[in-house]
């Protein structure tokens, strides 16, 4: 970061204070973000960090963010300005809180709340502060508000424009009765968002800090010279690349309504210092919640793009002034009201994230690229009455899966996907929390696409129902077309969900108990004390030819349980002892063609 | 061409889109005549420029 800022010249700010300023502003968002993190009710805050906190300029234009959660840049970028310009700045009043978490104003999906707060200095707007998180529980046909069939935004939950949570720092009444009324679990509403408001506070404070110490004109400056700045470092990337049309596509395994891939075709125009992410061969959009709304395709295009060629670059509205993506309304990758979109932000998003930065960007950078991760949210939700407190409960729960494998490295192991930087829930909070009782929770052996670098391995998490009854929802893909391997690699593995009813022996597929479209997608199956649900997430693609892997990583991986003997000998060629060392003569016989490897 | 206000009531939740890129028209748009003649809604001036990029690249060969 501070090499980019230092070797440029940054004009009447001196150099040196702006990287420092820009260091400050990304503290201050990192410590809006322990605030929240420490003070929220639910895990999908305190646990799985799913959210971001920002500083805004005084036209709502992004100046600096926390780390946590790219899949939020499109909205960190565009929501605020649009809120903003909505309702008028002049509607904005100190103490303020404004809300909203509409898909169709900016938003990702509706679980996403937006809160910002103005800044004033005397009677004057200087800066905004926000943040923008994951409601576990909003409402709508499912709880956990995640339903995978419906079929229109109404159907998932309350929908907010912007409006007023406070005023002048009075709590708005009205609107939170509303609100918490909607919610199946308003006790959790009610921590969360004011775990948001803590942090706008906490970011209010330092803000003010900041502005006392080198005052409104100077961080105003700042302010447009770290946008510019940003633009000038990415500009200077982008015209590195060889101008020229690159294409790729990927799809969708259905969207939960019909049993049909929907498909996204992207061409990415790379002209001069400009790039131009063009969606508009794709699929019109789906029935059901798959869509992405317009900031979501956004987010999967410019975090594609920063995550090869964005190293060290400050993440703020000069990103956007440099990528322009083009997506029209009605299509999969920009929903039209009033579709259904739920599914956008955690499976279209890492689908055209990795599409980006594999497919297309890999073409022009392979030592940068990774294959395929899991690719899937794998969404799990449910909800109830919990017997050890009477209460009812719901939980958004995503699983962990297999990255990608990449030009440097084996993809990671049991990781949420790349494009949301989230944390996996602990076992221990998992059956503190709900009436859940975990009997395996362990790596998928085998799994994972073969390649030089192989893919990181998928999980296999086995619950079996604690309470008198608790409805299920899933929405996740890749249980069809598994995730793809990069130059020679093998692809990845795939989704599975399946159900064993109490008492009987086996699992088998949701898809099979109940006649669904969809075997990863499905809503409010009811499930009884003693059911099990298993949920095997999808591992890695592989990148390169698995027959070039180093045999002693090979040797290690069946050490460590990630590969069978078996695997090692019929996918990367390598033979192993009875002791599981090395056999070096038969690995070079094998790899030369001059041995037979297992069936 | 102008810049034009929605002019849209305060009941009044409906969506408009950018007719070149997607992105949402908040209270106003960018009014221009493209190529082919039809007048199109733009939620940035840039977007005029934007669009002949694009009709340049699906047009040329190999686009």
């Amino acid at each position: 970061m501070a090499t980019h800022l230092l070797a440029d010249d940054a004009g009447a700010v001196d150099r040196v204070t702006l990287t420092l300023l820009h260091r400050q502003l990304v503290n201050i968002c990192d410590e809006m973000a322990v605030s929240m993190m420490r003070t929220a009710y639910s895990p999908i805050f305190s646990e799985g960090l799913d959210f971001s906190t920002l500083i805004l300029d005084r036209h709502g234009g992004l100046v600096a963010t926390a780390g946590l959660n790219p899949a939020m840049l499109g909205a960190s970028l565009y929501a605020a300005t649009w809120v903003i310009r909505e309702v008028g700045p002049d509607n904005f009043s100190p103490g303020d809180v404004w809300i909203h978490n509409d898909p169709y104003r900016g938003g990702s999906h509706m679980p996403e709340h937006m809160m910002i707060m103005p800044i004033f200095v005397e009677d004057e707007i200087v800066a905004y502060v926000g943040n923008i998180a994951h409601l576990a529980e909003i409402g709508g046909m499912a709880p956990g508000s995640f339903a995978a069939t419906a079929t229109d935004v109404f159907q998932e939950g309350l929908r907010l424009p912007p409006v007023r949570l406070f005023q002048g720092g009075e709590p708005v009444r009205d609107i939170w009765r509303i609100m918490l009324s909607n919610h199946r679990t308003p006790a959790n509403s009610w921590g969360d968002l004011h775990a948001m408001l803590g942090s706008l506070r906490v970011g209010e404070r330092r803000l003010r800090q900041l502005l006392a110490e080198r005052g409104v004109a100077e961080l105003d400056e700042a302010f447009a010279r770290l946008q510019d700045f940003t633009e000038a470092c990415l500009r200077r990337e982008v015209a590195a690349l060889p101008d020229g049309v690159y294409r790729a596509e990927d799809c969708f395994d259905d969207d939960g309504i019909t049993d049909r891939r929907h498909v996204v075709r992207l061409a990415v125009i790379v002209e001069g210092d400009e790039i131009v992410f063009d969606y508009s061969a794709s699929d019109p959009q789906a029935i059901g919640p798959i869509n992405a709304p317009y900031v979501v395709t956004l987010s999967a295009s410019l975090n594609g793009l920063l995550y090869i060629i964005g190293e060290g670059i400050p993440v703020n509205a000069g990103v956007a002034r440099v990528a322009r993506v083009v997506a029209p309304a009605g299509s999969i990758c920009c929903v039209k009201l009033p579709g259904a979109c739920v599914g956008g932000q955690t499976e279209n998003q890492p689908r055209v994230m990795e599409m980006v930065m594999g497919s297309v960007l890999g073409q022009l950078l392979p030592e940068r690229c990774a294959a395929a991760s899991g690719n899937t949210s794998l969404n799990f939700l449910f909800g109830g009455v919990d017997p050890r407190s009477g209460e009812y409960f719901a939980h958004y729960h995503f699983e962990a899966n297999g990255w990608g494998g990449r030009a440097t490295s084996d993809g990671n192991n049991a990781q949420i996907v790349p494009h949301a930087n989230c944390r996996n829930t602990p076992v221990e909070i998992f059956e503190t929390r709900w009436p859940w009782i975990h009997h395996r929770y362990a790596l998928n052996r085998d799994s994972a696409g073969a390649g030089r670098h192989r893919g990181g391995l998928g999980i296999e998490r086995v619950l079996e129902v604690a309470a008198d009854v608790i409805t299920v929802s899933v929405l996740a893909d890749r249980a069809k077309v598994p995730p793809w391997g990069l130059f020679g690699g093998q692809p990845g593995s795939l989704t599975r969900v399946e159900l064993r009813r109490a008492g009987e022996r086996d699992f088998a597929s949701f898809q099979e108990h109940f006649g669904l479209v969809s075997p990863s997608k499905f809503s409010n199956v009811r499930l009884v004390r003693g059911d099990q649900v298993r949920l095997v997430s999808p591992s890695g693609g592989g990148y390169g030819d698995p027959a070039t892997r180093d045999p002693a990583l090979v040797a290690a991986d069946v050490r460590e349980g990630f590969v069978s003997r078996e695997s090692a000998e019929r996918y990367y060629r390598v033979v192993l002892d009875d002791s599981g060392a090395l056999d070096e003569r038969r690995t070079r016989e094998l790899r030369t063609g001059g041995g037979d490897a297992l069936a | 061409m102008p810049w034009r206000e929605l002019g849209k009531s305060w009941h009044d939740t409906t969506v408009d889109y950018c007719e070149v890129c997607g992105n949402l028209l908040i209270r106003a748009y960018f009014e221009f005549r493209a190529p082919d003649g039809t007048t199109r809604r733009a939620c940035c001036e840039d977007d005029e420029r934007l669009l002949a990029l694009l009709e340049r690249h699906r047009v040329a060969p190999g686009g």
